[in-house]
């Protein structure tokens, strides 16, 4: 083995499973690398929990896996769950119900051993004291650091978590998130999480992969990500983005709001960033503002431009634009994808 | 789920939204129900400590049925148990080929009364017996213990079937994939985790076993086994001095609700409402020898339960009518029987409404006394609430003495809590929010009630009205007592021509009794699976 796969945590290839005829897995390719926290981006129904099952064993698929290097899934091989050494978080959390809370987080431990590691793991994830409660006695918060305590308990390779924070209020869900990376990076966790929601995929994860039908279609940072998106699809998924059409020409792709670097020849769509549109008074207006939506930190101002087409800019609170002004429009940043013939 | 009104109260889950109505109505119509309800067991425990208990009981004699009636309860309970819970194990649980079809004929026996099951263990084996002529040889009849104990465990498995199945299928599986997660085999997860959150269920179903098992009196008097209730009805049928039978009837409640009361205790402070719906849950694959086991079982046990009684009901009918024996018409029988049931199913449905309103409140303080009282009305064994009623009657209500009306209200009484736990259990889906906004919408409570509350609600009314329809259908010993002269139903035509070796006519007159509980029944089956 070389250096490298040493490193590496989880090695899936070619994964596919059909569920009377929907695909669930396409080819699905995925590696994690010690450490890291990786997330599973897609729209619901694109299979995202299906990979996770099948990695943790709880489902079969064609295709392999590797764990640490050691095959679990193959032509072949297929290892039991319980002896996959993988954690799961899963959505509901799935706590035993007529187990103490000590009693969940010792499940995975042998016997004798446990009690001083289910104290070090209810002190990690801040529940100290709260051994001797039923899961039904808990809050939400409460009951999620319970399923993650169990789950890092026995030391698993990898954490997989199932859209952890799905069932949390929207104030709750920050600080849970912000504690999880913490207690992740602490314990030095390799952790792959599910989730439907970009923001939180791209605000806690090292590495973020997005999905689609069964498949990985990219695999980045989440600034990497966001500011360089493989398709026009995925630039829509990650946040707002608005499509211009034109062609590209002598190396550039030219629009009403500036003209972008591109190889392209030909058809060519100009994926634009609302926070990378600028607006100014004065000089010769392009464009006209249709409508504004305040939100305090920012606003976002939908402009109609002279030659056609509608684009969003966001900028700060000041200054208040209304519908009908003539402003001048410009694009400080842009990537440019080929459009359709 | 038809395991509803079998099941024990369950504590009511939180909704603050019940609160808040004005209540006074719905409490003086719980009065009207419950109270009439609750006068004849108080006034034969009043009789009995005012008047004594007549010709004095012996001790030993008690002592004797004590230990016969507890020894069968437990053999029956533990018995009943396991292959219910096997069966509904195999059923929800595995991928064995037919699975639904298994599931249904799991469940039907609980058609077959006590009384009919011990027909067909009469009519089954003996000289002339089914089975005697299958063999060629003759088995005999297994009258006592034995017989007791074979028909009421493979009658009442199905009803631990019912209240399991639901159960396991309640389970989050998500429980048992992460006890697998973290390293448990497969029988560790199976003991630490599926069995102990099956735990409610089967002290539920325990106790609705137990319940039956020392309230029966059918299958105990066929099969000539003395427990409380077969001494209980001798000791009425044969003296005069009603006290003897009306003291034993005392005994025989004080250990149903003390059963009651033991089961209720036996709750611990786990919260079992953490499952959740919505999740697939993968059924165990079975091949080869586990899976010829498993249908080998259910198809031994459905051969026992089903295809064996039926064959011998068909079996003395045809071998009767082609020895020219009169049958006569059971279409008095069958007039009456439907008549009494459907009258007492339509106020047990009626009734049941206030009664799962104001329990279904949380925090009003008497709802739990509510919920206990209509409970323990339902576990006192039938002909105990017979001897009550006529005592009562007798004393104090000359003119109803033997008449249908107060035959009737003796069933809406028994049969009560069965459409209680249905109503409460469609009133706990319907949101209370529902309710508020129709109020908000500018509808009064009472147009709230009728427009959107009893229209959400009227599954649940639908099948409280059918459970209580089969049960009097069956229902026996209290008929027995309180019947005005001459008013004869099917199962007295049953058990009569039973006793008196008559089996054409008996199995002629359960046929008539299975053909008619088949329509409610089935309606009840077919909402478990859609459910």
């Amino acid at each position: 083995m070389t250096s490298a796969t040493d490193r590496l945590t989880i090695r899936a290839r070619g994964l596919s499973k059909t569920y009377d005829e929907v695909v669930a897995l396409d080819q699905f390719s995925l590696d994690i690398w010690e450490g890291s926290l990786l997330t599973l981006l897609g729209p619901s129904g694109c299979g995202k929990t299906t990979a996770l099952r099948v990695i943790a064993g709880f489902e079969q698929a064609t295709g392999t896996v590797e764990i640490h290097g050691r095959q679990v899934l193959g032509p072949g091989v297929f290892v039991p769950p319980e002896k996959r050494r993988v954690g799961m978080v899963f959505q509901d959390y799935a706590l035993f119900p007529h187990k103490t809370v000590m009693g969940n987080v010792a499940y995975g431990l042998p016997r004798g051993t446990a009690e001083t590691r289910v104290g070090e793991v209810l002190e990690l994830v801040g529940l100290t004291g709260l051994g001797d409660r039923m899961p039904n006695e808990l809050s939400g918060g409460q009951q999620q650091r319970v399923a993650l305590a169990r789950a890092l308990a026995p030391e698993p390779d990898v954490i997989l978590l199932d859209e952890p924070f799905s069932n949390l209020d929207a104030n709750l869900r920050d600080r849970v998130r912000r504690e999880l990376r913490l207690i992740l990076t602490e314990t030095r966790t390799t952790a792959v999480l599910v989730t439907h929601d970009q923001e939180e995929a791209l605000a806690t994860s090292d590495l973020v992969a997005v999905m689609f039908k069964g498949r990985v279609v990219q695999v980045d940072s989440p600034a990497e990500l966001y500011s360089k998106p493989s398709d026009p699809w995925i630039a829509d998924f990650l946040g707002d983005a608005d499509v211009l059409t034109t062609t590209g020409h002598r190396g550039y792709a030219e629009t009403a709001v500036g003209r972008f670097k591109t190889d392209l020849k030909g058809p060519a769509v100009v994926v634009l960033r609302p926070e990378d549109v600028q607006l100014s008074i004065g000089e010769t207006p392009n464009a006209v503002v249709v409508r504004t939506e305040f939100f305090g930190h920012d606003q976002l101002v939908t402009i109609a431009l002279n030659g056609g087409g509608r684009i969003r800019s966001r900028i700060g609170p000041r200054p208040s634009y209304q519908p009908g002004d003539r402003i001048r429009a410009k694009a400080i940043h842009a990537r440019v994808y080929p459009g359709r013939t | 789920m038809t395991a509803g009104p079998l099941v024990a109260p369950v504590e009511t889950a939180p909704s603050p939204g019940w609160r808040n109505r004005s209540s006074r109505g719905w409490w003086t119509a719980t009065a009207i129900v419950l109270l009439p309800a609750l006068i004849p067991p108080i006034s034969l425990a009043w009789q009995v400590l005012t008047k004594g208990t007549g010709t004095t009981l012996p001790l030993g004699r008690l002592f004797e049925l004590f230990v016969a009636t507890v020894g069968l309860t437990s053999a029956v309970t533990v018995t009943a148990l396991t292959l219910g819970t096997t069966t509904a194990w195999l059923t929800t649980r595995t991928d064995i080929p037919g699975r639904k079809v298994w599931m249904i004929l799991a469940a039907l026996p609980l058609v077959i009364p006590s009384y009919m099951a011990a027909l067909t263990i009469i009519g089954a084996t003996g000289p002339n017996g089914l089975i005697s002529s299958w063999l060629g040889f003759e088995i005999p009849t297994p009258y006592g213990f034995v017989g007791a104990w074979l028909a009421l465990s493979i009658f009442l498995a199905p009803m631990a079937h019912l209240i399991v199945s639901p159960a396991l299928r309640l389970i989050d599986p998500a429980t048992e994939e992460a006890a697998t997660g973290l390293g448990a085999s497969r029988r560790r997860v199976f003991f630490t985790v599926t069995l102990p959150q099956l735990r409610p269920a089967l002290v539920s179903a325990g106790l609705m076993v137990g319940l039956y098992t020392i309230s029966d009196f059918g299958a105990v008097s066929l099969l000539r086994f003395d427990t409380f209730t077969r001494a209980i009805f001798t000791l009425y049928a044969g003296q005069i001095d009603r006290r003897p039978a009306a003291a034993l009837s005392l005994v025989l409640m004080v250990l149903a609700l003390a059963i009651l009361f033991i089961e209720r205790r036996s709750r611990s402070r786990a919260g079992y409402t953490m499952t959740r719906t919505g999740r697939v849950r993968r059924l165990l694959e079975t091949r080869g020898w586990p899976r010829g086991l498993s249908l080998g079982f259910l198809a031994a046990f459905a051969f026992l339960s089903l295809v064996i009684p039926i064959s011998v009901l068909l079996f003395w009918l045809i071998r009767g009518l082609s020895a020219g024996i009169e049958l006569g018409t059971f279409w008095d029988e069958t007039v009456r029987s439907m008549g009494v049931s459907v009258a007492a199913a339509g106020l047990a449905a009626l009734a049941a409404l206030p009664v799962a309103m104001v329990t279904t409140w949380k925090r009003a303080r008497l709802s739990g006394a509510v919920e206990s009282a209509t409970w323990a009305i339902y576990s006192l064994p039938h002909i105990t609430v017979g001897i009550a009623v006529v005592g009562f009657a007798l004393t104090w209500a000359r003119p109803l003495y033997q008449s249908v009306l107060l035959l009737v209200f003796t069933y809406v009484a028994m049969f009560l809590a069965q459409s209680v736990s249905t109503v409460q259990d469609s009133l706990r889906r319907v949101s209370p929010v529902l309710e508020e906004a129709s109020r908000g919408l500018g509808r009064g409570p009472w147009q709230t009630l009728g427009r959107v509350t009893v229209p959400l609600v009227s599954p649940g009314l639908a099948a409280g009205a059918a459970l209580v329809f089969l049960s009097v259908m069956k229902e026996l010993p209290a008929t027995l007592l309180l019947r005005p002269n001459g008013f004869e139903t099917l199962a007295i035509r049953i058990w009569s021509s039973t006793g008196e070796g008559f089996y054409t006519r008996a199995s002629a007159a359960s046929l008539a009794l299975l053909t008619v509980s088949i329509v409610p029944l089935l309606a009840l089956t077919y909402r478990d699976l859609s459910d």
